[in-house]
C-alpha cells in the first residue's frame, strides 16, 4: 500500500484525520491501546493457532531461584523463553537502565535450547548488556519484582487464600520489565533474520511474545514458591486473578528517540490506526450487536478507569476528567442514538469538545467491535522503508514540501531561549539517550539530531540562497551537512505521519508523550508516570494465560477489570 | 568479535559522527558497512579507514557524458554518485583517485537496495580497464577491490541473477578494528555529572515498591 493519507475502500474515499491533528505530542501522549496494538495481534495469532506452551525445563528451588524454559510453536517455528531467577539484595534493585543486577533475566531463543546452550546463556543472560549473545537469541530482557505484590501473593497462596482484590487492582503485576531488547542489540539476532517469518513479520512481535511468556513465568513462579512454603495448604491462583495479573514495565527516555529515528515505521503505525478509524467512521449503519458490544465496552472502560491509579498529578487529573466525560459519552451514545446513520463519525465529531484523553479513549472503543473490518488492514503492507533522498527533486519543489509539511516547524521562534531549552544526547554510562538543560549542563556540543524543527529552519535558510532549479543531488554534494534533514523532508512527502509536529527541544516538551504513543502501540495500559521522563505501565493485563489462550474469548481483553465475582472468592 | 548487522550499522554511524562527519553521511556509511559485512567483507575496517579526518565536501564537475568527482574521497562522495545516476541512468559518474574503494562498493550496495537496481563499477588505470564489479542489492563478487588510487566509473547496470547471499552470515569483525570503531563512537557520548544523574529518569526514587 502506498503511503497516501486518503486510501479508498470499496470505492469510498476515506477521510483520515490529518497529520497536523494526530502528530502532536499532546494527542500522542493521550493514546490508548487499540485492537491493532502489537500485543493484541500476537494474542490473536496465538489463539488462531491454538498455541500450546510447554515447559521443558523447570529447575527452580524452593525460594524461587534457578532457571526455566518455556517453548511455544508459532507460525511454523518454535520459540523458547529461557528464564533465570537470581537472588537480589534490595539495595541493588533498580529499574534504571544503569542497574547491573536484576531479580529475573531472560532471552527469547530461536528454537529449543540444548543443555549446552543453557549453560552458555546462564553465563551471559544474567549479565544482560555486559554479556554477549548469538543470533539464536531473538530478544533479551529482564524484570524486577514488584515487591509490593510479589510477597503478598506468595504469602496468600501459601496459606490457601487468594490475593487481596484491591491490591491486585492497584498494582496488577508481579514482575516489572525494565528493558526489552531486540534487533541485534548486544549480538542477538538482527530483525532482518526473522522479519519474513509469518509470526514475526509484524512490528515487535518477538518482543511481545517474550513478554507474554515472561508473564506466564511469573504466574508459575509465585505458585511454585507458595507450594514450597505452604505444602498441601497452598492453592494456585484463581483463574480470574491470574488473567488480571500482567507484566509491569518501567520505560524511560531510552525509548523516546525511537519514534524520531524510525519515521517510516511511525508513519505506518499511524496510518494503520487512522485508516481503521476512517473506515469505521465511514460505516453508514451499526448492527444492533455492534451497538450492544460498544455500550458494554463503554461500561467496562469506565470501570477500568476506576482501577487505574497513579500518583502523578497530571495523569490523575486527566483520569478524573475522562471518567466524567465517559459518563457524558455513555449518556449521549444510547442505542437509539447509535442506530442513526453514521454513528461512529457523529460520536468522534462530538467528542472533539472533550479532552484529548477522552477523544483517544473513544477512538479505541469505536475500533474495538470492528475487528472484522480492520484487523487485517496492514497485513499486506510492506515493511517500513529506509528513508531515502529523492535526488531529482528541485530545490523549488523542496521548498514547497517544507512549506506544506513543515509549516509547524517554520513557525517556531528559535530566538526565544525556551525554544531550545533542551538537548538530547547519549550518555557515556550506558549509551542511552538523555535530555539535558542546554544552559546548565555540559554536552550540548554532542547533541543528537532530534532538533528536527530547528534543522528544518536551517535548511529553509540555506535554500533561500540557492538556485531553485538546482537538483537535490547536486545541492547535497556541496551541503552534505543538510543530508539528514533533506532526507526527513522528502520522507515526509510520501509518509505524512512520519514526523512529530512539535519542537522536541522546547522547554515544554514532555518526553513522556513520546513514550505513551509508542507504548500504546505496544498495547500497554495503566500508564503511571513517575515524572515527565519515565512511566510505569502494565502489559498483557487481562490477556489470556497459557491455559486459556485456546479459549473462545481470547480476543476479548481490552480495558480489563478484575471480575466482581473475585471479591466473593477471596472473602 | 561477532556484532550483529544492526550493531555494525549503529556503531559505524556513531563513529563517523564522532569523527565529525554530518549525521546524514554517518547514516549512509553505517548502512554501507553493514551491507559489506553481510556480503562477507571487512565493512567496518573499510568504513573506519575511510572516515578518518580530512576534507568532507566533495568536488564534482559536470561533463558531457555525466559527472566527475575530482580527488574522490569516498566518504565525502557518499551516495551522491548514485543519486546523480538516479536522475539520469544513461550517464555515468567518474571518481578520480578513489581512496577507499571497498566502502564505495558498500555504498553501491545500499544504493542498489534502495532503488532495486544495480551498478557496474569499472576501474581504469592509464586508460586500461583493471577491474569490473557488478553490484546488486544482495550480491557483489570481487576478490579484492583493486581500485584504490585509480579512476572508477560508475554506471547503472542489470541486477545479477544470483540467489541472495545468506544475509544472516555471522559477522566477524577484527577486535582491534571494532575497538577503534567503539572509541570513535564514544566521542559523541556525554559523561555523567551530578546534575545529569539527579535529573535522570528514576533518579531519587525507590524501585523496591
Amino acid at each position: 500500500m502506498t503511503a497516501t493519507p486518503s486510501p479508498t475502500v470499496s470505492g469510498t474515499h476515506l477521510k483520515l484525520r490529518p497529520p497536523e491533528q494526530v502528530m502532536r505530542l499532546s494527542r500522542m501522549g493521550a493514546f490508548y491501546p487499540t485492537r491493532l496494538s502489537f500485543m493484541r495481534k500476537l494474542i490473536r495469532r496465538l489463539s488462531r493457532e491454538q498455541a500450546v506452551v510447554s515447559r521443558p525445563v523447570w529447575e527452580i528451588d524452593a525460594d524461587g531461584y534457578g532457571r526455566a524454559v518455556y517453548s511455544v510453536p508459532l507460525g511454523g517455528d518454535v520459540y523458547s523463553l529461557v528464564a533465570f531467577s537470581t537472588p537480589l539484595a534490595p539495595e541493588h534493585r533498580s529499574d534504571r537502565v544503569i542497574a547491573e543486577a536484576w531479580d529475573t533475566t531472560y532471552v527469547l531463543y530461536d528454537g529449543v535450547p540444548t543443555s549446552r546452550d543453557l549453560d552458555r546463556l546462564a553465563k551471559n543472560v544474567p549479565r544482560q548488556e555486559a554479556g554477549r549473545f548469538a543470533r539464536t537469541e531473538l530478544v533479551l530482557c529482564r524484570a524486577n519484582k514488584s515487591v509490593r505484590l510479589f510477597e503478598h501473593v506468595v504469602e496468600r497462596l501459601s496459606h490457601g487464600r487468594q490475593p487481596d482484590a484491591e491490591t491486585i487492582r492497584r498494582i496488577g503485576y508481579l514482575l516489572r520489565t525494565t528493558a526489552v531488547y531486540g534487533n541485534g542489540k548486544f549480538g542477538i539476532a538482527d530483525r532482518s533474520r526473522i522479519e519474513m517469518r509469518p509470526a514475526l513479520r509484524g512490528a515487535f512481535q518477538a518482543e511481545m511474545l517474550a513478554v507474554w511468556l515472561v508473564r506466564g513465568f511469573t504466574h508459575d513462579l509465585v505458585e511454585h514458591i507458595a507450594r514450597e512454603r505452604g505444602g498441601s495448604h497452598a492453592v494456585p491462583l484463581q483463574a480470574a486473578v491470574k488473567r488480571h495479573i500482567g507484566v509491569g514495565n518501567a520505560t524511560g527516555l531510552g525509548m523516546a528517540p525511537f519514534l524520531i529515528s524510525h519515521p517510516t515505521l511511525l508513519h505506518n503505525w499511524m496510518l494503520e490506526r487512522e485508516t481503521a478509524l476512517a473506515m469505521v467512521r465511514a460505516e453508514r449503519r451499526a448492527a444492533p450487536e455492534t451497538i450492544d458490544r460498544f455500550r458494554t465496552l463503554l461500561g467496562r472502560a469506565g470501570q477500568h478507569l476506576g482501577e487505574w491509579t497513579t500518583n502523578d498529578a497530571i495523569q490523575a487529573s486527566r483520569i478524573h476528567d475522562v471518567r466524567q466525560e465517559l459518563k457524558d459519552a455513555a449518556a449521549l451514545a444510547t442505542s437509539a442514538w447509535l442506530a442513526e446513520p453514521f454513528p461512529w463519525n457523529r460520536l468522534v465529531t462530538h467528542a472533539e469538545r472533550w479532552s484529548l484523553e477522552c477523544q483517544e479513549l473513544l477512538v479505541a472503543l469505536i475500533l474495538e467491535p470492528h475487528g472484522h473490518l480492520i484487523d487485517d488492514i496492514a497485513q499486506h503492507w510492506s515493511n517500513a522503508q529506509t528513508p531515502q533522498i529523492a535526488p531529482g527533486t528541485t530545490l523549488r519543489q523542496l521548498n514547497r514540501h517544507i512549506a506544506q509539511q513543515f509549516a509547524w516547524a517554520l513557525a517556531i521562534d528559535f530566538e526565544a531561549p525556551e525554544a531550545s531549552h533542551y538537548f538530547w544526547y547519549v550518555s557515556e554510562d550506558k549509551q542511552e539517550p538523555r535530555l539535558g538543560d542546554r544552559r546548565n549542563e555540559a554536552g550540548a556540543d554532542q547533541e543528537m539530531p532530534l532538533d528536527v524543527a530547528r534543522q528544518i529552519q536551517a535548511l529553509a535558510q540555506a535554500l533561500k540562497t540557492s538556485d531553485p532549479d538546482e537538483t537535490t543531488a547536486t545541492f547535497l554534494i556541496r551541503r552534505p551537512d543538510l543530508r539528514y534533514v533533506v532526507r526527513r523532508v522528502q520522507t515526509a512527502v510520501r509518509h505524512p505521519y512520519s514526523e512529530v509536529q512539535d519542537n522536541l527541544i522546547s522547554a515544554d516538551c514532555r518526553p513522556i508523550d513520546l513514550l505513551r504513543c509508542k507504548l500504546a502501540q505496544f498495547g500497554a495500559s495503566k500508564f503511571d508516570p513517575k515524572s515527565d521522563r519515565w512511566t510505569r505501565i502494565t502489559l498483557f493485563q487481562g490477556a489470556p494465560t497459557f491455559d486459556t489462550i485456546q479459549g473462545s474469548d481470547a480476543d476479548d481483553w481490552c480495558f480489563p477489570i478484575l471480575d466482581q465475582g473475585y471479591e466473593t472468592v477471596t472473602q | 568479535m561477532k556484532p550483529s548487522l544492526n550493531e555494525i550499522n549503529v556503531v559505524v554511524r556513531k563513529a563517523a559522527v564522532g569523527v565529525g562527519w554530518p549525521y546524514g553521511v554517518g547514516e549512509d556509511v553505517g548502512r554501507a558497512a553493514a551491507w559489506l559485512v553481510a556480503q562477507g567483507h571487512d565493512g567496518v575496517g573499510a568504513a573506519i579507514a575511510a572516515i578518518q579526518p580530512g576534507a568532507s565536501v566533495a568536488r564534482c564537475e559536470p561533463k558531457a557524458d555525466g559527472w566527475t568527482f575530482l580527488h574522490a574521497r569516498v566518504a565525502a562522495v557518499g551516495l551522491s554518485a548514485f543519486e546523480l545516476l538516479a536522475i539520469d541512468p544513461s550517464r555515468r559518474v567518474v571518481l578520480r583517485n578513489v581512496d577507499h574503494p571497498l566502502l564505495l562498493i558498500g555504498l553501491a550496495g545500499i544504493a542498489a537496495v534502495d532503488n532495486g537496481g544495480a551498478y557496474m563499477l569499472t576501474g581504469c588505470s592509464t586508460g586500461r580497464v583493471t577491474e569490473r564489479i557488478n553490484v546488486s542489492a544482495n550480491h557483489a563478487t570481487f576478490a579484492c577491490a583493486k581500485l584504490a588510487g585509480e579512476t572508477v566509473s560508475i554506471e547503472r547496470s542489470i541486477p545479477s541473477n544470483h540467489a541472495p547471499l545468506e544475509t544472516q552470515a555471522v559477522a566477524v569483525v577484527d577486535d582491534a578494528v571494532w575497538r577503534q570503531a567503539l572509541t570513535l563512537a564514544a566521542r559523541k557520548y556525554v559523561p555523567g555529572s551530578e546534575t545529569s544523574r539527579a535529573h535522570g529518569a528514576g533518579a531519587g526514587l525507590t524501585d523496591n515498591d
